[in-house]
C-alpha cells in the first residue's frame, strides 16, 4: 500500500471545518510517527503555524502518536479489521504509542477526524 | 388536517426508592405485550433504544420500557441528597436494584431484561441472582468480565481520561469511536457520540466502576445460571474491543442452554450504531421469547 504524506494531509486538514474547529485554542506541537518519519505540526491558538518532518524531542510535544508501518496500514484501511478501527483501539490492542497528556484526551475529537482525513487521502482512487 | 410525523413513544416519571434514597426516574414506553426492560450503556441513556421502540415487529408483542438510570438522561440526581459531596460510582447491587424496583413499581410480570454494554453485563448478573424475576435476559455485549487491557487501566486511569477537569465531555463522545464498527453509518455513529457528550460530570467514569470492576463473574458462578428458569441470550458485535465475541463465547460455554450469536460488522452499540443490522439478530431472539410465552 502507498504511504501517506502527513505534512500535506495536516495542511489540507486545516481546510476541513470539523478538524480546524476541534483544534481550536491548541498551543503546542503534535508529533506523528509513521512510515519511518516523524512529522511535527506546531499550532498557535488553534492555527497551524508550521508542519514538517523534523527531529523534535518528545518532551517538546504535547501530543505524540507513533506506530509501525503495518499498524498504520491497518488503521488507515478503508474498512479496518477488528480492532484497528481507531487510534485508541490500535493503542490498547496493537501497541500504537499515544501520549497520555491532557491535550491528547482533550483533542481526541480532532485526532479522530484527522484519521478519517488520512484514511480518505490514503484510499483515494484505490 | 396536517399530517405530523411522530414516534409512538411516550415518557413519564416515576419515583423509586433504592438503598433508602428516593429517585425520580424517567422512562419511556412503546408497544404492548410481554414487558421488555431496556437498560442503557455506561454514561448514556434510554435514547439509545429509539429505533427499537419504533420497530413495529418488536412493539406488536413487547411492551418496551427504556429507563434512564439516575444521573443519566432525564433522571436527575436525587433531590434532597448531597450527591455533590461524594464521588459517583455505580455498584453491582445498585445496578440490579433499579430494574428490579422499576419492575415492581410498574407491576410487571416476569419481564424480559435487555441491556447493552454495562447493561449486557447486568443481564448476566440478573440471570444469576434473580432468575425468578425475569423470564429471560438478553446480554448485548456481555461477558464474564470486560477485556483485561481495559480493566488493567484502573479507576485512576479511567478518571484521568473521562473525569478530568482539563478535558471536555466532547472527548468522551470521541472516545466511543473505539467501540464502533467502521461499517456503521456515520450519522448513527455521531448520534452515539452525541449522547455520550451529553452526560453528567463524572458519571461515565463512575459507571465504569461497575462495568470494569464490580461485574466480575467467575466461570463457576456462570455455570450456576439456570436457563430453564431464566433464559440467557447473548449477542455480541465483531468490532467490540471491550467484550469481543470470544469473551462472550466464554459465557456461553459455561451457561448450559444459553444461546450466543456473534454479530458480524457490528460494534459495542448495535442498537444505536446500526439498528437495521442489529434487528436481524434480535428479532429471532424476541420471536423465541414470544413463542415461549404463547405456549404457556
Amino acid at each position: 500500500m502507498a504511504s501517506i504524506h502527513l505534512a500535506s494531509s495536516i495542511t489540507h486538514a486545516m481546510d476541513d471545518p470539523e478538524f480546524s474547529r476541534e483544534m481550536r485554542y491548541f498551543d503546542g506541537r503534535l508529533k506523528i510517527g509513521a512510515y519511518g518519519e516523524e512529522t511535527v505540526a506546531e499550532f498557535h491558538d488553534g492555527k497551524l503555524a508550521q508542519v514538517a518532518v523534523e527531529d523534535t524531542p518528545d518532551a517538546d510535544c504535547k501530543i505524540i502518536i507513533r506506530g509501525t508501518a503495518e499498524l498504520w496500514d491497518n488503521l488507515l484501511a478503508r474498512y479496518p479489521v477488528p480492532f484497528y478501527q481507531c487510534l485508541q483501539t490500535c493503542n490498547i490492542k496493537h501497541g500504537l504509542e499515544m501520549s497520555t497528556t491532557n491535550e491528547t484526551y482533550a483533542y481526541l475529537p480532532a485526532l479522530n477526524r484527522l484519521v478519517q482525513i488520512l484514511r480518505a487521502d490514503k484510499n483515494e482512487g484505490s | 388536517m396536517s399530517t405530523v410525523k411522530r414516534d409512538p413513544i411516550t415518557g413519564g416519571y416515576i419515583y423509586l426508592t433504592v438503598e433508602d434514597i428516593e429517585y425520580r426516574v424517567y422512562y419511556e414506553e412503546a408497544g404492548q405485550g410481554i414487558p421488555l426492560l431496556l437498560g442503557h450503556t455506561a454514561g448514556s441513556d434510554g435514547r439509545q433504544y429509539r429505533h427499537l421502540m419504533c420497530d413495529e415487529e418488536v412493539t406488536r408483542n413487547f411492551r418496551c420500557i427504556a429507563y434512564d438510570l439516575p444521573y443519566h438522561g432525564k433522571s436527575l440526581p436525587p433531590y434532597g441528597h448531597k450527591w455533590w459531596a461524594q464521588e459517583y460510582n455505580m455498584t453491582r447491587a445498585r445496578m440490579m436494584a433499579f430494574p428490579n424496583t422499576l419492575s415492581d413499581a410498574l407491576d410487571l410480570e416476569r419481564p424480559v431484561y435487555l441491556g447493552s454494554s454495562m447493561g449486557g453485563h447486568l443481564a448476566i448478573d440478573l440471570a444469576h441472582d434473580f432468575p425468578e424475576r425475569y423470564r429471560a435476559t438478553i446480554a448485548v455485549e456481555g461477558a464474564l468480565r470486560s477485556a483485561t487491557e481495559y480493566v488493567d487501566v484502573g479507576m485512576d486511569g479511567i478518571r484521568r481520561e473521562f473525569d478530568n477537569p482539563n478535558v471536555s465531555r466532547n472527548s468522551i463522545g470521541a472516545a466511543m469511536l473505539l467501540n464502533m464498527s467502521p461499517y456503521s453509518p456515520e450519522e448513527a455513529v455521531r448520534e452515539v457520540q452525541w449522547e455520550y457528550m451529553c452526560g453528567g460530570p463524572g458519571i461515565f467514569a463512575g459507571d465504569l466502576y461497575y462495568y470494569y470492576y464490580e461485574h466480575d463473574m467467575t466461570p463457576d458462578q456462570a455455570a450456576e445460571i439456570d436457563t430453564d428458569q431464566c433464559m440467557l441470550y447473548l449477542l455480541t458485535g465483531e468490532y467490540d474491543p471491550n467484550t469481543s465475541p470470544a469473551e462472550t463465547q466464554a459465557v456461553a460455554d459455561r451457561v448450559k442452554g444459553s444461546e450466543f450469536t456473534a454479530m458480524p460488522k457490528l460494534g459495542h452499540f448495535p442498537a444505536t450504531e446500526n439498528y437495521p443490522e442489529f434487528r436481524q439478530h434480535l428479532l429471532p431472539v424476541l420471536n423465541k421469547i414470544a413463542a415461549g410465552a404463547a405456549h404457556r
